[in-house]
């Protein structure tokens, strides 16, 4: 029933876009009084009453073992006991996490300067195996996957500004607000609420800061790009605060052909451990490098498909959790 | 060592504000100002210095060719250059980072007769501070930026302006 849901959502979306495309002029170069130099690429500002609409999917699974950045035979993490108001410490042993993400991206530039998002993950789900019970007594433990949590994820509002431009530098400074939108406290098969982490939403209200900062080497051939973002996190209603995230990317992109480009950048993302009732939560946060190759191709002058690959150079948890060992993210993008 | 200061987020900033300092190391740009100088190919591949345009008024027009109020535009231009040529006034269009191939196609469809260089690396619009395209200059016999019009231009603002400059360079 929910992936027929889900088939018919995107089934919707697609379509939405498709026929925005056959609608629209073939003429894709701009129409106005003069044309703006603006590239709009890399999550910079697009031109004044430009629209951008993207349907994403990420699938990354975590079934690697670490202990700081070292890999280990196993995982074993604390539960967050909300009715206890307690952690019990490597209460279950982690085995694999399966997390498949589908977002709709809609971004407006209201002036040539100002742009406004929003990030609509409409789709989280989190396939979750471990094993439950372990005790001295019974070290292995009880496999279970009946804990992996789906629904609609936070909903993220955003206005990013150009601070400074010139022909071939841009600057735009970013400010966002995630809202609570998803689900945060559902239950597990034993009936109590279920691990933060596996949950579509966090429950909390977070505050988004960045800059970007693009630098065109070949203008629309040739582009370096780097951008530093700061999540602020609050605590939820749950008393339970999930960690600071940094976020610094770099990396270029290459126009190869009318219709195809290239990209590689490098992501790091520094999480900061978890609080649960002011204490910290072990198993939580940690520093991850990746190096993310792309591609994208346009279909048309105003749709084009793109697809990344994740790939971790580094990864160092607290404690011990499961890294993954590679990403994936395709999705189809519409700008007019 | 503290993962923080590692080298990549270290080589990070210092990517992030070098290319912001290099920005803003340009020189400034001013109607009044010395007009910056150039030397960009032209389409077949030849050398084009701004240094050679000396003691000639010059119309140095920003273009592209997905730009379709440039394309509007290069008629009036085509005009304009008709009747000013013998008149020691020069209209140099500038293409912004496009392909010469794309380029070539472009004039020799709307049969432009006026140099067209290419600014590949878009290194001259930079020093023009070109945002937006199409842009024209207006630049004195003695180097001077005189003037500038954003978006498209006509035979008759074209001469205009060329009035409009005659009498600043009397003054």
């Amino acid at each position: 029933m929910k992936k027929y849901k889900i088939k018919t959502i995107l089934t919707i979306l697609l379509s939405i876009l498709f026929l925005l495309n056959f609608g629209s002029s073939v003429e894709a170069a701009c129409g106005g009084a003069n044309c703006s130099l603006l590239s709009g690429s890399q999550d910079g500002v697009l031109g004044k009453n430009k629209f951008v609409l993207d349907v994403s999917f990420r699938y990354i699974v975590s079934d690697n073992p670490h202990f700081g950045s070292n890999s280990v035979n196993e995982a074993l993490v604390p539960k967050v006991d909300f009715t206890a108001r307690a952690l019990e410490l490597e209460h279950h042993r982690e085995l694999k996490t399966e997390n498949k993400l589908a977002q709709f991206d809609a971004s407006y530039g209201v002036t040539d300067k100002l742009t406004l998002s929003m990030n609509m993950p409409f789709f989280n789900d989190r396939f979750h195996e471990h094993d439950d019970e372990i005790t001295p007594a019974t070290p292995v433990g009880i496999f279970s996957n009946l804990d992996g949590e789906s629904g609609f994820g936070d909903l993220t509002l955003s206005a990013k500004y150009s601070l400074w431009q010139t022909t071939k530098h841009q600057f735009v400074g970013g400010f966002g607000v995630k809202f609570p939108t998803g689900v945060y406290r559902a239950i597990d098969s034993s009936g109590e609420i279920n691990e933060p982490t596996l949950m579509p939403g966090t429950g909390s209200f977070d505050v988004i800061l960045s800059g970007l900062y693009n630098y065109l080497f070949i203008p629309n051939k040739f582009t370096f790009f780097t951008s530093v973002s700061h999540k602020f996190t609050t605590r939820n209603p749950l008393e339970y605060l999930f960690g600071d995230t940094t976020l610094i990317d770099v990396g270029m992109s290459y126009v190869v052909t009318e219709k195809i480009s290239v990209s590689g950048q490098i992501n790091t993302r520094i999480s900061q451990r978890d609080q649960y009732i002011h204490l910290d939560v072990p198993s939580t946060g940690g520093e991850f490098i990746l190096f993310t190759p792309g591609a994208r191709l346009a279909l048309t002058d105003a749709m084009s498909v793109y697809s990344h690959v994740q790939i971790p150079i580094h990864q160092r948890v607290n404690e011990a959790n499961l890294v993954s060992d590679y990403g994936l993210m395709v999705g189809i993008s519409y700008g007019f | 060592m503290a993962f923080k200061h590692s080298i990549i987020s270290r080589l990070t900033l210092l990517f992030f504000f070098s290319f912001l300092l290099s920005g803003m190391a340009s020189p400034p740009l001013h109607v009044g100002g010395l007009a910056p100088d150039f030397e960009l190919e032209n389409r077949e591949g030849k050398l084009f210095k701004s240094s050679d345009l000396k003691n000639k008024t010059v119309i140095l027009n920003f273009w592209a060719t997905w730009c379709v109020p440039c394309i509007k535009e290069m008629p009036e231009l085509i005009k304009a250059y008709a009747s000013f040529k013998d008149n020691d006034v020069e209209i140099i269009a500038i293409n912004f980072a496009e392909a010469r191939s794309k380029v070539e196609e472009f004039v020799d469809t709307h049969q432009l007769k006026f140099p067209v260089l290419l600014d590949t690396y878009g290194d001259v619009a930079q020093d023009y501070r070109v945002r937006s395209l199409p842009v024209t200059y207006f630049i004195s016999a003695d180097g001077i930026l005189r003037d500038s019009v954003f978006g498209g231009i006509t035979q008759e603002l074209i001469q205009n302006k060329l009035k409009q400059l005659d009498q600043a360079v009397i003054k």
